[in-house]
């Protein structure tokens, strides 16, 4: 499920538990500074080798696994 | 000296001279680039007209490319990256944040994007995105800095990527230029050195202080705001500072604190009570010199200590 795979790799990437990620959880709650956020999507990349448009609106968990499952179905980021 | 990066934007030389706010105008640009450098005008929190004016005022004082400074955080970012387009300047780099979304329109007016890159992750995602270069800056330099040093970051960045990267950060002899080839750069920037360039118009206050300065002259301040600077160490930082670690000072109140601190410095020479951004290399900086001088000389130690490099191996 893309969502848990999504979740476990924000939650290595802060060092938190998966388990605290809800879709709803905001980007703004993690903290993360203009080159974590770069970083972690490159991380996002790699765990489900997709390419994902950095000047896509991204504000909370849900918004970063539709356009992760989009890419995955073949649509663009 | 001529490496890949001077086939790639017709220079001469393979050296940046730094995008610096309230110091990198047309007349220290120019005369880079007229010494066989890259030089580059500062967009800065400038507007659209400002930097139309400054683009108009360099091509009327050298027929070399030179580039522009797009600082990402700049109210007027939207205006300039589109006067950058316009005008169809040769080179453009950028800095603070991410340039993404102003690629495709320089990439269509046939300007060369070279994003400055502090961290592998950014310098991938700009090369995937058309960059020509990038510019990998340690946190030796002056400004807004990151956390890794030029010695850790460029020959990381290097390995990463398949586009020419250029060293910046710590740079100000012909010793760091060669060090930064040997770690895979086939380029420099340098800010620090050309702040004392004769053709610099900032004030000779700010440039006095530079010459003077010793190793541990400069720090960062500002990390709690999430861009920290480098700046030389005066009444102004030692003041933000104090701020900074105060609970009771808001970032705003923090940030309103510094706003204006950089100019003041820089154009009025009040180095007491303005910003003197300037990178660690200031102890390395001795004398006020033209641009080409410093070029050349920078150049020419660079290629003897690389020739020279054999009895090192025995």
């Amino acid at each position: 499920m893309v969502f848990d795979k999504v979740a476990q790799t924000l939650a290595e990437f802060k060092g938190i538990d998966a388990a605290g990620i809800a879709p709803e959880t905001t980007f703004a709650q993690f903290e993360l500074d203009s080159l974590d956020r770069v970083q972690l999507i490159m991380n996002l990349e790699e765990t489900f080798g997709i390419q994902i448009d950095m000047e896509s609106r991204i504000e909370c968990v849900r918004d970063l696994v539709e356009i992760v499952e989009k890419q995955l179905s073949g649509g663009a980021a | 000296m001529r490496t890949a990066l001077c086939e790639l934007l017709d220079i001469e030389q393979p050296i940046f001279q730094g995008g610096m706010a309230w110091v990198a105008d047309a007349s220290l640009a120019s005369a880079v680039s007229n010494g066989g450098g890259l030089g580059i005008i500062a967009a800065m929190n400038a507007n659209a007209e400002w930097l139309r004016n400054e683009i108009r005022r360099a091509r009327a004082l050298t027929q070399k490319p030179f580039g522009v400074n797009i600082m990402l955080m700049s109210p007027f970012a939207d205006d300039v990256a589109s006067v950058v387009a316009d005008e169809r300047v040769a080179v453009v780099t950028t800095g603070a944040g991410m340039p993404t979304k102003y690629m495709r329109a320089w990439l269509d007016a046939g300007v060369r994007v070279v994003p400055v890159v502090p961290s592998v992750a950014i310098a991938r995602l700009v090369a995937r995105s058309g960059a020509c270069a990038v510019i990998a800056e340690g946190c030796e330099s002056g400004g807004h800095v990151g956390e890794l040093t030029t010695m850790t970051l460029v020959p990381q960045v290097c390995d990463a990527v398949d586009i020419p990267v250029i060293a910046a950060g710590g740079i100000a002899d012909g010793r760091g230029v060669a060090a930064a080839f040997m770690l895979g750069a086939v380029g420099v920037q340098v800010g620090t050195r050309f702040l004392v360039a004769r053709e610099c118009t900032i004030h000779q206050n700010y440039k006095d202080m530079i010459l003077a300065a010793k190793d541990i002259d400069t720090a960062t301040a500002g990390k709690r705001l999430g861009h920290p600077v480098r700046a030389m160490r005066n009444a102004f930082m030692r003041e933000f500072v104090r701020r900074e670690y105060d609970a009771s000072i808001s970032n705003e109140e923090l940030e309103a604190y510094g706003a204006g601190a950089l100019r003041l410095a820089a154009r009025e020479g009040d180095v007491k009570n303005g910003s003197v951004m300037a990178g660690q290399s200031s102890g390395l900086v001795k004398k006020e010199q033209p641009a080409a001088e410093i070029i050349r000389e920078m150049m020419a130690e660079a290629e003897a200590l690389l020739k020279g490099g054999g009895p090192l191996c025995g």
